[in-house]
């Protein structure tokens, strides 16, 4: 598989990215301190989100009754799925000693 | 240390850390525009500074319920998406939140099977 | 052509990951907002869709894992994201760590803005650490970074 040309391309790539990703972010942290230019296009960019992405249809999960139901289901399922994690995570365990010592 | 096996990491290594010298040199060596005086932390240490600084465990298990006023000013103001964001936002965020509670107990199933009693 | 189910996860997560992390930076603050050209519209349509995807891929691999472990299949898995000891591990708690304080910051009208604060502060510091870890996984693996030009070069184990 790893020597499919293709393959070799797009670990390469990844890598690459990765590097870029890396580089980019010790550039933005060491360099010269926004200037008002950039604080203007961050905010500007900021509203924009809210106003034509999600971010903002995000913040108004409180008058969102269908997604206030979604997160109230996944609030009361996760403590019942917990304890049953729980119970499972020891049985699988005993499970596997049982074979493990015969 | 130069393993010959490691060699294209560090031909990648060398030329990423190069790239970034040369474009903070040149970022720190061009004039200048007036520095902003907001802005200039990110969005973590933003907040850390307006609200974490003077905060107690308490403070995170309250809310605050005095913001809905505000809230539902923003929430007209934000009628104006596309419906297919409206579709996104809810499909994303049920996917999430109704994933979130069999993540964590996967996690503590894979917690307690893995770890090892001396 | 036999694809193994690890090393198409593997590459799904790395992809994703890439994409999260890309437009995540941008959106840290001004002086990163050059990553994404303070476009931050789509850097956040594409952050939050990703991360639905990657809450798919992180339930995915946890369940194949608990179903591995049901098995009792101890075969091991070279190309996969999650496992119980090094790298494996810790991308497990990482990935445990910023899925939960992301979802704090998603619904963040739900609780006081310290809490979200704190979510905010804790999901960047941890993608920085993330990020570089990754670099240090590039660097154990490289042996995955074959030349281009000869294509007998061998694969090691390991």
């Amino acid at each position: 598989m790893l020597q499919k040309t293709w393959v070799k391309i797009f670990i390469w790539f990844m890598a690459i990215f990765f590097f870029f990703l890396a580089s980019g972010v010790v550039i933005s942290v060491l360099r010269p301190g926004p200037s008002e230019n950039e604080a203007m296009s961050f905010m500007m960019g900021m509203m924009s989100a809210m106003d034509s992405s999600m971010m903002g249809v995000a913040m108004n999960i409180e008058h969102d009754n269908a997604l206030q139901a979604v997160i109230a289901l996944s609030a009361s399922i996760a403590l019942p799925v917990m304890v049953l994690s729980v119970a499972a995570g020891i049985g699988i365990r005993l499970w596997q000693r049982r074979d493990r010592n015969v | 240390m130069f393993d010959k096996k490691k060699l294209n990491f560090w031909r990648l290594a060398f030329i990423f850390t190069g790239f970034t010298l040369l474009v903070l040199v040149y970022l720190w060596n061009s004039p200048q525009e007036p520095k902003s005086k907001m802005m200039g932390e990110s969005m973590g240490n933003m907040m850390k500074q307006m609200h974490v600084t003077n905060m107690t465990i308490y403070d995170l298990l309250t809310s605050e319920r005095e913001k809905q006023a505000s809230m539902s000013e923003m929430h007209s103001h934000h009628q104006n998406q596309s419906p297919i964001i409206f579709k996104l936002n809810f499909l994303t965020t049920s996917i999430i939140f109704l994933l979130l509670p069999f993540i964590i107990g996967g996690a503590i199933i894979l917690a307690i099977v893995w770890i090892k009693i001396v | 052509m036999n694809v193994r189910f690890d090393f198409i996860m593997h590459w799904l997560w790395a992809i994703v990951w890439a994409l999260l992390a890309l437009s995540g930076f941008g959106m840290v603050g001004a002086k990163h907002g050059w990553l994404v050209n303070f476009n931050y519209a789509t850097a956040d349509f594409v952050h939050r869709l990703s991360a639905a995807v990657f809450v798919v891929l992180t339930f995915v691999s946890i369940a194949y894992e608990v179903f591995r472990n049901i098995k009792k299949d101890t075969k091991n898995l070279a190309w996969f994201v999650i496992g119980r000891s090094g790298y494996q591990l810790f991308t497990f708690i990482t990935t445990l760590i910023l899925i939960i304080t992301g979802a704090l910051i998603w619904i963040c009208s739900e609780f006081n803005m310290s809490a979200v604060g704190f979510a905010l502060l804790i999901h960047e510091y941890i993608s920085y650490i993330a990020l570089a870890s990754v670099i240090w996984h590039i660097y154990k693996k490289c042996h995955a970074l074959l030349s281009l030009k000869k294509p007998e070069a061998k694969l090691q184990k390991g």
